[in-house]
């Protein structure tokens, strides 16, 4: 099969099973059922080819036959403590294999938290809260005044929300908590609105990067090279 | 070859004997190993470190295994006809007397007269260390091989289902002998590719089922929620409460400060940096939405997850968890 | 209004893949529209690499250009990846290519670089590699590792290649020989950077984000606090950074399809609105007159 050929099958398979997915849109169908199928096969497959490829071939495999590292096969039973999960006399075996990983988890959460939210802690305590006059910029003296303004609105939402948080449990939350809370749900609102406003855009992204596919299908099947 | 049959046997008659653990000793077990692999991480990162030179092994290679006594820096430098900055030597005898003779042959062989040995060339031969960092090699490699196994239990799952299907013949079951198929297929073609020549029929193959059908499948099933997306802004995004209307304000000013279009909008207002009206172009209210007002919401919420979170692995570490998986008899 | 209200799905499926179509298919349509303004996000995703580019002792160390996602967010993650590999190309910057998260991105962004390597005359080896991939779970055992021990945390390459061997990884020992990162996302992997990689080395590792755009609302504190040093936002982010870079791509392509859909839903929400408000009205009329 010549490069060209290849990759025309490669673009009308491309063709192919995107309508077949999207024929689920007119309604429900046999081909979209046999198209989805086969991407949970494919996918599956992928990952089993992947994860010995780059990493039982490289790291388990060679080494333990071409470099000598024999104990290395100790890690096969071990690695077969997951499977156990589905025994039902020494199903609790898995939990060992479990456990170990939770362990590992659990004990890189403190270096987690750390380098995660020290950061953020520094950059919300150390906002500028006062117009310093020296800082001003004459041609642009607003800047100055608003970035304060801001900076009181992010300490004021930050409080909220945290307090929203932290006394939602509270049943006899005193007036002033009750308000402050509502704030941060509002303040909450506008954040939930911002992440739905980004989450169109990704959605149409996709949309928009399958119909560019089909659009110019013809011309990547002409198109010679990679 | 003899060997790894060898460690097989003995990994099997592990597994064996696990299986005749006493039921009363079972929980005990998993609690130990949770504890003492949570251990690994959590000591290492809290436990003081000290000063080692940096790639020991790499150094042990090239001037062989130093001696236990400490190295004169002095006297060395003057034998090569080389001069140490003091204040870097300051730093290279912090280390153990083992680590110092390395790092002194390092530092020996950078210096040249163009390229004196200063504070910031020691700086590079020195890293902070505790005895558990040594180890995290092996734990990675581990960890990776292990992690690689457990990628069969989805599969299992997912195969015990259709093979069901396949032998019940159950409607669709053609459905699942695809999936299997598509398993063994995929796997055998990208597993194969990288044992056969280069351009040959396992490679052909992998890149139909790879570039012609998975890539194609997986953009397609994720781009399909774009379509139920704007079915459910028209039907649901409505305006029933104060909630509603800010969530609803917010996310129009951000989906319009995103796009052209938007921005044409409000092309009329100025644009300088030193124009206030600018800042009510629609880009610049979408940006202060996200940077002023969701950016201190979003870090509150994130505040609030990693208490829990410190939270939770304690607990988990520690097995103090309840729910029906910790607390279900053994 | 009646007609608002049970208008069929299929006819928005239709209305919508129309409204993205037009653009693609002809555009001339949508020339007036403006330019995408480029936000301090992307302005700063551009400076940093630039600012890499310049630093003579970058020549010697390594990008890691970490493609964490798969095909389903091709449309979003392998633009933003594309203008970056092109980006680090243009400035003749070394990177490694690497993928924890998903199979599929290792394979995706070398996808990306063979599109490129013939133009700005990269060679596999002498000026980047593909560590490949690495299961998510174990990935913050293996980045502490590579902490010190870079090349021996990650092996061997795609190629079963020793990766102390591979010509651009010569003097690469750990993290303080890392110039750069650059994480594209799917899902939540940038965590795993930042708070294990980062900051482990003698000073900080400059870090960009790539996320889709759901995940960007929630990275925008990371880029306040300095923990990131910019982002792209989806697809928009990377129609600005192909803007800056003067080579437009998709992302360029896709822009007016994108404000036309954007346009389509919020004339859609602000239909349904007006549907629920005039029939709570008629409703409110019809109890009245009773």
């Amino acid at each position: 099969m010549t490069d060209g050929m290849l990759k025309t099958i490669v673009v009308l398979l491309g063709v192919l099973t995107t309508l077949g997915i999207y024929s689920v849109l007119y309604k429900e169908n046999k081909i979209f059922r046999f198209f989805e199928h086969l991407y949970l096969g494919l996918a599956g497959g992928y990952a089993i080819a992947a994860n010995w490829n780059d990493v039982l071939k490289t790291n388990w495999w060679e080494p333990m036959v071409n470099d000598g590292k024999w104990w290395l096969v100790l890690l096969l039973p071990a690695g077969s403590l997951f499977y156990f999960i589905y025994s039902k006399k020494n199903g609790w075996m898995a939990r060992l294999i479990f456990g170990l990983f939770i362990g590992l988890a659990a004990g890189q959460q403190f270096q987690g938290c750390a380098g995660d939210y020290w950061p953020k802690i520094q950059t919300a305590a150390t906002k500028t809260l006062w117009v310093d006059p020296a800082k001003i910029n004459q041609e642009y003296p607003v800047a100055a005044y608003a970035t304060v303004l801001n900076n009181w609105l992010f300490m004021a939402i930050l409080t909220a929300v945290m307090v929203y948080f932290f006394f939602s449990f509270e049943q006899k939350s005193t007036g002033a908590i009750n308000k402050v809370s509502k704030f941060g749900r509002y303040a909450m609102m506008i954040a939930f609105g911002a992440m739905f406003g980004n989450t169109i855009m990704a959605r149409m992204a996709l949309l928009i990067g399958r119909i560019y596919f089909l659009i110019h299908a013809p011309e990547a099947m002409s198109s010679s090279g990679p | 070859m003899g060997m790894i049959f060898v460690g097989l046997l003995i990994g099997i008659a592990i597994l064996f004997v696990l299986t005749m653990v006493p039921n009363r000793l079972r929980k005990p077990l998993i609690v130990l190993v949770t504890f003492l692999s949570g251990c690994f991480y959590a000591v290492e990162f809290f436990y003081p470190t000290h000063a080692v030179v940096a790639n020991k092994q790499d150094l042990i290679k090239k001037y062989g295994v130093p001696t236990q006594t400490a190295p004169d820096f002095a006297a060395e430098a003057q034998k090569a006809g080389k001069a140490l900055d003091p204040e870097a030597v300051k730093k290279l005898q912090e280390l153990s007397p083992e680590d110092a003779q390395l790092a002194l042959k390092a530092a020996l062989e950078v210096t040249t007269p163009e390229k004196p040995f200063g504070p910031d060339a020691a700086e590079k031969l020195v890293t902070q260390e505790n005895f558990l960092t040594p180890k995290f090699k092996d734990v990675s490699d581990w960890a990776l091989v292990l992690q690689a196994f457990a990628i069969g239990l989805g599969i299992y799952s997912l195969m015990s289902v259709h093979l069901r299907n396949i032998a019940m013949k159950r409607s669709g079951w053609g459905n699942s002998a695809t999936l299997i198929t598509a398993i063994f297929l995929m796997a055998f073609a990208h597993i194969g590719k990288e044992y056969s020549s280069k351009g040959g029929w396992l490679e052909t193959l992998d890149n139909l089922l790879y570039n012609g059908l998975m890539k194609n499948l997986d953009a397609t099933m994720f781009s399909i929620i774009a379509f139920y997306i704007v079915s459910a802004a028209y039907r649901a995004f409505r305006v029933r409460s104060v909630e509603a209307t800010i969530l609803l304000v917010a996310a129009a000013l951000v989906m319009l400060g995103n796009v052209p279009i938007g921005q044409a909008l409000t092309n009329w207002l100025p644009n300088g940096k030193t124009d206030v009206l600018g800042n009510l172009r629609l880009e610049n209210i979408g940006q202060w939405i996200l940077k002023k007002a969701s950016n201190p919401a979003t870090m509150a919420i994130d505040f609030g997850l990693a208490v829990g979170a410190l939270a939770t692995s304690l607990r988990l570490w520690l097995s103090l968890e309840r729910g029906s998986y910790f607390e279900e008899e053994l | 209004m009646n007609i608002l209200n049970n208008l069929d799905r299929r006819m928005l499926y239709l209305l919508l893949a129309i409204v993205i179509a037009i653009p693609l298919l002809a555009p001339a349509v949508t020339k007036p529209l403006p330019k995408p303004a480029i936000t301090g996000f992307t302005q700063s995703y551009y400076d940093t690499i630039e600012k890499v580019a310049a630093d003579p002792g970058a020549k010697n160390k390594i990008v890691i250009v970490s493609c964490n996602f798969a095909a389903g967010t091709l449309a979003e993650n392998l633009s933003q990846c594309e203008a970056t590999v092109r980006h680090l190309m243009m400035r003749k910057l070394k990177f490694a290519v690497f993928g924890f998260s998903d199979p599929q991105g290792r394979e995706l962004g070398q996808q990306v670089v063979d599109k490129l390597a013939k133009e700005y005359d990269y060679q596999y080896g002498r000026d980047y590699v593909n560590w490949g991939y690495r299961p998510a779970g174990a990935a913050v055992a293996l980045l502490k590792t590579a902490v010190n021990d870079l090349p021996g945390a990650m092996g061997k390459d795609i190629k079963g290649m020793a990766i102390s061997q591979v010509a651009c990884m010569q003097g690469i020992k750990g993290v303080n020989d890392v110039s750069l990162i650059c994480e594209f996302a799917a899902s939540a992997t940038l965590p795993v950077w930042i708070q294990f990689y980062q900051r482990a080395g003698k000073s900080p590792i400059p870090t960009l984000y790539g996320p889709t755009s759901v995940m960007a609302t929630e990275a925008v504190n990371y880029v306040e606090s300095g923990q990131l040093q910019g982002m792209l936002i989806g697809l928009k982010g990377a129609s600005e950074y192909e803007l800056l870079l003067q080579k437009e791509g998709f992302a360029s392509s896709a822009s007016a399809s994108l404000s036309l859909s954007h346009l389509l839903i919020v004339v859609l929400i602000v239909l349904g609105n007006i549907g629920m408000f005039v029939e709570r009205k008629q409703r409110a009329a019809a109890e009245g007159g009773r």
